[in-house]
């Protein structure tokens, strides 16, 4: 118990006082997960919107699949991005293994369904007429689509928000791909799991409040935009 | 009336299977008003998606503007046309962004649209809610700022699926006089589904009866609403008096009640007939029918008052049922009264009985 206590009151020393190795872990966590983030957007917006808009044979299983890969083991997601960036692997060339690209790359790949399946989502729950209409109005796919993704973008912005959340709370495949290697790769969850297995408490815990404190702040920000979604529905 | 502007044929829409629209042919006048009438679930709303190119039928084929309709004039063709949907649909923007929509998939100059929506609006009487949320007004003006959408895209063919359906009734009366002025002042081509019958016949020229997919009867208001051509179209144009009868001796009759001569449009050697009358063409007094009015007397069996109208059901052999304005008649009709019931015989609508 003396332990925790203890080790809580160094916690908070260290964030206070502005430890330099916290600041440099918890800005890396962040980079990583916001890079991912945005590129995961950038991606997955647009061919959620595309699934959204075409009919096709085999949509409604794209999505079941999509919606399955929202539970993607994020160890499963190392080991593949790892067989793809080590240096027998496709991409060995490039010299990505233990780089925080190597890690960008893989939480792309673990929240790009999310945010592919909220999107379709999203813009399923705007009224069909809301489609019809800019169809009618003579606007090509990419302008409809523009319109529409506008109308329901309080919804894909949560998504976007739930998917930086599962990026920077996870630990497999960035410890898999990045080596947890200290002022490289090391980031807020690798680093809590290496403090705990070495003891140092004080550590994990000043890292695990600020990993938290990002967690209240995504949760947050979700339930605002969740709000506003409702508001526009309701209108 | 000028030459076809819309000719569909054979034109039919399937959902996994289930036929919503049933092969059916169309030809729609430049300039005429063209009303759509028919039970919810008829398929109006499918029909009118695939006349406006947003939805695909699943065969059959259109020609638009002189043009068929294919994969490579659609575009074209659909720029010439609007549509109207029933649920009033405003994007999370200004009034004035929300007009301007059309015109900016268009690729119009911003000037030009600045002013195309300015004097949309103004013509409408919608200026002032310019720059308001769209969202905020009521659903009157919301289904007007809608329309003012399509308008500032000129259209020359506008479909319009049940506008009214979600409106009050002064509202509706607004947007049916700005759906008269835009055929009478740009000689723009309306479609108009309703399943209001009474809104068909006040805004067509033409009103085609749509039941389970396919369309039942096209005619004038006059053949549609008077000379039905099923029980079926009978009951849902609202005549009220359908019964079953046979021809005796040159007469029409049911249930020893005689309603006219047979009817030169009864052809053949026809024996059992369907005859309707409106409830509204029937007369009714205390005191006895005179002129030339075919007569029977009954009994009321009940009367109720239905807005500035009384509905009274009389049983004279037939169970007929009759309007009458109740300012003018004044009168009580307690059931078990004896009364006297009269129509003129060209009123009466007489069809073979096929069933």
């Amino acid at each position: 118990m003396g332990e925790i206590s203890d080790g809580f009151i160094e916690a908070v020393t260290l964030i206070v006082t502005l430890n330099p190795e916290i600041l440099e872990i918890a800005g890396r966590s962040l980079y990583v997960s916001v890079a991912a983030t945005l590129v995961a957007a950038l991606v997955a917006i647009p061919l959620g919107a595309l699934i959204y808009y075409y009919d096709f044979r085999g949509k409604r299983a794209v999505i079941n699949i999509v919606q399955t890969l929202y539970a993607l083991p994020t160890v499963i997601v190392g080991l593949l991005v790892y067989l793809l960036v080590s240096y027998s692997g496709p991409l060995g060339s490039l010299n990505l293994l233990y780089t925080t690209n190597a890690m960008i790359i893989a939480q792309v790949i673990l929240v790009s369904p999310l945010i592919i399946g909220f999107t379709v989502a999203g813009l399923t729950g705007l009224d069909k007429e809301m489609k019809y209409t800019t169809l009618a109005l003579n606007a090509r796919a990419y302008r409809a689509l523009l319109t529409l993704v506008r109308e329901a973008k309080f919804a894909i912005l949560s998504a976007v928000v739930l998917a930086f959340g599962r990026a920077i709370a996870e630990v497999g495949a960035v410890m898999m791909v990045g080596g947890n290697i200290r002022h490289f790769t090391r980031t807020l969850t690798t680093a809590i799991t290496l403090n705990t297995s070495m003891g140092d408490f004080a550590m994990s815990i000043a890292l695990g409040i600020i990993l938290l404190t990002i967690a209240l702040i995504v949760n947050l920000g979700v339930n605002v935009l969740q709000h506003y979604n409702g508001r526009v529905k309701d209108e | 009336m000028s030459e076809d502007i819309l000719t569909v044929r054979g034109l039919a829409k399937s959902y996994s299977k289930k036929e919503v629209v049933r092969p059916l042919d169309l030809s729609v006048k430049k300039g005429e008003i063209l009303a759509i009438i028919g039970p919810s679930g008829a398929g109006k709303s499918t029909l009118m998606r695939m006349m406006d190119t947003i939805e695909p039928p699943s065969q059959g084929e259109m020609c638009i503007f002189g043009e068929p309709v294919t994969k490579h004039s659609v575009h074209r063709i659909r720029g010439r046309m609007g549509m109207l949907f029933q649920k009033t649909v405003l994007f999370d923007r200004t009034v004035a962004e929300n007009v301007e929509l059309g015109l900016s998939y268009r690729h119009l100059p911003k000037i030009e649209r600045g002013e195309r929506v300015a004097a949309i609006l103004e013509h409408m009487g919608l200026s002032r809610f310019a720059e308001r949320g769209a969202r905020t007004l009521s659903g009157g003006e919301g289904q007007r700022i809608s329309f003012a959408r399509v308008l500032v895209t000129r259209p020359e063919i506008l479909f319009l699926d049940e506008p009214t359906a979600n409106l009050d009734p002064v509202s509706t009366r607004i947007l049916e006089e700005m759906i008269i002025r835009e055929n009478r002042e740009n000689k723009t081509t309306i479609i108009i589904n309703t399943h209001d019958q009474a809104q068909g016949q006040r805004l067509a020229d033409r009103i085609a009866v749509m039941m389970d997919g396919t369309f039942v009867q096209i005619g004038s208001a006059d053949e549609v609403f008077y000379h039905p051509i099923s029980g079926k179209v009978a009951k849902f144009v609202g005549i009220q008096n359908i019964f079953t009868g046979h021809v005796r001796d040159g007469e029409v009759v049911s249930s020893q009640v005689s309603f006219c001569q047979v009817p030169v449009s009864l052809a053949g050697n026809v024996q059992n007939v369907q005859i309707m009358l409106r409830a509204e063409d029937i007369a009714l007094s205390k005191t006895g029918i005179t002129g030339d009015r075919r007569s029977v007397s009954g009994v009321v069996i009940s009367s109720a008052r239905s807005g500035a109208f009384l509905e009274v059901s009389v049983n004279a052999g037939c169970l007929f049922t009759v309007i009458v304005p109740f300012r003018q008649t004044g009168d009580v009709y307690a059931p078990g009264e004896r009364v006297w019931i009269g129509w003129r015989s060209d009123v009466v609508h007489v069809i073979p009985d096929t069933s």
